[in-house]
């Protein structure tokens, strides 16, 4: 087991490391510098000039690469172009909050109600929840969520005033936006596990375990759902990663402070730092998710955790 | 030997399978009865019904299947017509079931012990955890497991397979049913083992005073542990009779048909008998008998109408048109 | 609960036997081998199976159709339509749905329906690009890594691994601010990391085939190596290929929606589906209709391949126990 983390990490930190390499790249082939924005529009050529030199940024590539990974591993991300002065591990710190609420929160609610509706279908296969699930699942992963957040921001924000429509007052800030990301997990959690769930009932152990005569209560919870919940851990991985993604354009609709809002402002305002800084932390959440998801999969199914043993005859 | 208890008695039993081709008629009027302490062999090929009888007498038939009629008598009492309640009672307690396939009959995530104490809670509920986890460890050593105690907190896939088969057992013995239901416990084992697992149910039926219903194909395993032998093809009855007198004195044709296909080692005839053709397609059955297209004693009757039951002793009965007194040459 | 069955089904009566019958009926009868119920069936290639399989699907069948009427649509009604997309009438602007303009007007007086259809030509092209190119690396990146095996494998299985860890979205945006905005951009962008997946799913396949028995057996009897590639590795790998592209493209549509959506995508007068929900969300207060139908044609769409790439993978890949 610690050999196999072992080689995943070393692959996690080849990965990150092409990442940074090419984020770096993209940086400096992108046209025009932090300093002719609009942001900077007072300072006269001479002056940006003057503040490239300040930042290293008029040195030589490799020069600038290696001083940069050097940082890295110091902690150092470099400091802000467009936040003058602030370190980039700052700015993104002051603005992972509202991210994570919104996210957590989606999660949450997805699997929750996904879940539940999921099972419920496959116990009454063909019945009216299993087809209203089918339909919610269908038009789930169907409407893309920043639809889903622009309609949920016109009808119930806008029209009825039930919740606030943006910007980061108060909790209730957090409803819409949370809603209009759960609906990508909630569907895919629901067909995923109603799939599972069909595919254990038609098993062998099943009828072993009704012969027995336990009551149908006992049959779900502790034969069925014990072994068709163990591969939906497999899907989280990703639907964390969905979210990460989701809140670029979730945050931006909705005007919420969080580090998908800043992706984007910051790819508008040329802020290297910003941008490779988030786009290693990007990268470190997904194979971290997908790390993560692994091992507990393994940890959790007996098959995976206890190699088989011997037993002769 | 009338003075045996009836413990079972089937009556006319008819099974449907409603599946996404159409309705499978996998049972087709079939009766026969259960003493106590005897062991009852169900032949028959595939798609013969065998299967699916005992099921329905548990009521553990699949999605889409039903008893559309028909009686099963347990101790006098018609148990079609149990609530599922009641059915719980019955199942585990009364009447076991083991299965063919001991790698996927047990549940993967939950460990054996815990698979039979389950039983045991279900059906013994003056029983304290430890005294259940005492009985399971013992009931392990009683088919044979080694280190029982270790065995205990063990998965299903640390066993092999002859070792799972009896896990198996253990569990469905547990409460020490009047019925053991064994469907076809030794078809997916090493031939090897399947000797050890025949004798060793042989042994605990003894001990434990149980019946044991054993469904198979293979008429090795019902010459050595079956004492009343029932011939089952096309969802219908076809042969029912003591040990001795289906082997010897067989009377339906495919019976015989049977038992020229079981190849013996040490003739001179290199070619192996098969009886040609497949079984009946039992989403539209046929009027007639079912195995007229393949029998090689056909009469013109045998393909219109279904023919009646004769009894040749007190035990012994098959369902053949050959036995009519209007055959020429009938006994 | 799970178990009932709830159809009734009443067996026929057996049809007993009347007691007089004619005792010519009890001689032997003539048994041709006709009589044995020998299972004759057709041989089909397993696609053609499948093919029938899906034909009987009918929310796929009608989701095909829905499909088929949509990029007729997206061809012809912006080439028949009297406007264009990009020409602006000022005299004419925010307009709702009226016969003149089916789906309405927007700020700049340009007719939606015309608009629409040429957006959703352009998401459509845009997805079957993408798909197609990522199809197209995927596959020669799986098939060689699993036909050549060995080291060259190891290798290019530790690439894909490495390549794994990248988070799509995140390079295919950054793609797309260094290159000039347009649709060679976004399919390229797209495919920088989009084959991977496929390039599993490809070696996967091959691998998985390449041990069964039927290969083993087939080269025990002879058949010469192309021959055997041909009749067994490819058309089982090829339904789990057009199984993955029926979910690839409209995977593309919606990351190319969501591209556009944040900005990053086509410019205006440029338009993709994403390009005018963005245009009717910033709308949304003086014309829903803006909204509405742009989102409405890349739902129906997004649902339509959904149902129709399940049923593709039923009928391709059944699991049924019978």
């Amino acid at each position: 087991m610690a050999k196999y983390i072992g080689k995943r990490v070393f692959y996690m930190i080849i990965t990150l490391f092409l990442i940074a390499v090419l984020t770096f790249v993209l940086m400096k082939i992108l046209p025009g510098s932090p300093f002719d924005t609009e942001r900077f529009e007072k300072l006269t050529p001479q002056q940006q000039q003057e503040a490239l030199a300040k930042y290293d940024l008029d040195k030589p590539i490799y020069v600038q690469f290696f001083k940069y990974i050097t940082d890295m591993l110091k902690g150092d991300f470099g400091t802000s172009f467009y936040y003058t002065k602030m370190p980039v591990t700052r700015v993104i710190f002051s603005r992972i909050g509202p991210s994570m609420l919104v996210g957590a929160q989606a999660i949450l609610i997805g699997l929750a109600i996904g879940l539940s509706l999921g099972i419920i279908a496959a116990c009454r296969h063909n019945g009216f929840v299993d087809n209203l699930t089918m339909i919610i699942a269908v038009l789930g992963i169907s409407v893309p969520n920043f639809v889903a957040a622009a309609l949920l921001q016109y009808y119930i924000g806008l029209k009825l005033g039930w919740l606030p429509v943006g910007f980061w007052e108060s909790w209730a800030c957090s409803v819409l936006p949370s809603l209009a990301l759960c609906v990508q997990p909630l569907a895919t959690s629901a067909r995923f596990i109603r799939a599972e769930t069909l595919d254990v009932l038609q098993q062998d152990y099943i009828v072993t375990a009704r012969s027995k005569g336990m009551t149908q209560a006992r049959l779900l919870l502790k034969h069925t759902l014990r072994n068709s919940i163990i591969p939906v851990i497999t899907i989280i991985g990703t639907m964390v990663v969905n979210l990460l993604t989701g809140s670029l354009a979730i945050e931006s609709i909705f005007s919420i402070p969080g580090i998908g809002g800043l992706f984007t402002d910051s790819v508008k305002n040329n802020d290297y730092n910003v941008i490779m800084g988030l786009t290693i932390l990007y990268s470190f959440m997904y194979m971290l998710a997908i790390l993560i998801t692994d091992i507990a999969y393994s940890l959790v199914d007996p098959r995976i955790r206890i190699a088989a043993g011997k037993g002769g005859d | 030997m009338s003075e045996k208890k009836k413990l079972l008695e089937v009556k006319d039993m008819y099974v449907s399978i409603h599946t996404d081709s159409g309705v499978v008629q996998a049972v087709r009027g079939v009766s026969f009865d259960l003493y106590e302490v005897e062991t009852l062999a169900i032949v028959g090929e595939s798609g013969s019904g065998k299967s699916i009888t005992n099921k329905a007498i548990m009521g553990l038939l699949p999605i889409g299947g039903r008893i559309d009629s028909g009686t099963v008598l347990l101790g006098g009492k018609d148990i079609t017509h149990y609530t599922e309640k009641q059915m719980r009672d019955v199942r585990g307690a009364e009447i076991s079931m083991i299965f063919q396939d001991p790698l996927t009959s047990l549940n993967p995530t939950m460990t054996v012990g815990k698979q039979i104490t389950e039983m045991l809670m279900l059906h013994k509920p003056g029983m304290t955890k430890e005294q259940r986890k005492e009985r399971a460890i013992e009931l392990l050593g009683m088919v044979g497991i080694p280190n029982p105690t270790e065995r205990f907190d063990q998965y299903p896939h640390q066993f092999s397979g002859g070792m799972r088969q009896r896990v198996m057992i253990s569990i469905a013995l547990a409460c020490e049913p009047k019925i053991l239901i064994a469907d076809e416990p030794t078809t997916a084992l090493d031939v090897t083992i399947q000797a050890q697992i025949l004798d060793l149910m042989k042994e605990l039926q003894k001990k434990i005073n149980t019946s044991i219903i054993i469904i198979t194909h293979n008429l090795g395993v019902v010459a050595s542990v079956a004492d009343r032998v029932l011939v089952m093809y096309g969802g219908k009855f076809a042969e029912v009779g003591d040990l001795d007198e289906v082997f010897y004195d067989m009377k339906h044709p495919y019976t015989k048909g049977l038992m020229e296909s079981i190849p013996i080692l040490h003739s001179e005839d290199q070619d192996l008998y098969s009886i040609p053709g497949s079984p009946p397609d039992l989403v539209k059955p046929p009027v007639g008998c079912p195995f007229a297209p393949r029998c090689n004693e056909c009469l013109k009757v045998c393909k219109l109408y279904p023919p009646k039951t004769h009894s040749f002793s007190e035990k012994h009965m098959a369902t053949c048109w050959l036995y009519d007194e209007r055959v020429k040459g009938a006994k | 609960m799970m178990f009932k069955c709830k159809e009734k089904f009443v067996p026929a009566k057996p049809v007993e036997a009347p007691a007089d019958l004619p005792a010519d009926l009890f001689e032997a009868a003539e048994q041709n081998s006709s009589d044995l119920e020998y299972i004759a069936r057709k041989h089909h290639s397993a696609l053609y199976d499948g093919w029938i399989r899906l034909r009987k699907n009918k929310a796929a069948v009608i989701c095909a159709v829905i499909l088929i009427v949509i990029t007729l649509f997206a061809i012809f009604a912006p080439i028949l339509s009297q406007y264009t997309y990009f020409d602006t009438n000022y005299k004419a602007k925010l307009k709702p749905p009226s016969i003149e303009h089916p789906f309405g007007t927007d700020q700049f007086g340009r007719d939606q329906w015309t608009r629409i259809w040429y957006g959703t030509r352009i998401s459509l092209l845009i997805g079957l690009v993408a798909a197609l190119l990522n199809l197209f690396i995927g596959v020669i990146y799986g098939a060689v890594s699993a036909m050549i095996g060995g080291r060259v494998d190891a290798i290019m299985q530790r690439i894909i691994e490495i390549l794994v860890g990248v988070p799509h979205l995140i390079i295919v945006i950054l793609f797309m601010m260094i290159l000039p905005p347009g649709v060679g951009t976004i399919v390229i962008a797209m495919s920088i990391t989009g084959w991977v997946n496929m390039a599993r799913l490809v070696r996967a396949q091959i691998l998985k085939l390449k041990n069964q028995e039927f290969v083993m057996a087939a080269k025990l009897l002879g058949t010469s190596g192309w021959k055997m590639i041909m009749k067994h590795l490819v058309p089982n790998t090829v339904s789990v290929i057009v199984i993955q592209i029926m979910f690839a493209i409209p995977s593309a549509i919606f990351t190319e929606a969501f591209l556009s959506f944040i900005g990053v995508g086509l410019a205006a007068p440029k338009a993709s589906l994403g390009v005018l929900i963005n245009d009717g969300y910033k709308m949304l207060r003086a014309a829903p209709y803006m909204l509405i139908y742009p989102a409405l044609a890349i739902i129906l769409i997004m649902v339509c391949f959904s149902i129709l790439g399940d049923g593709l993978r039923d009928a391709l890949d059944p699991r049924m126990k019978h």
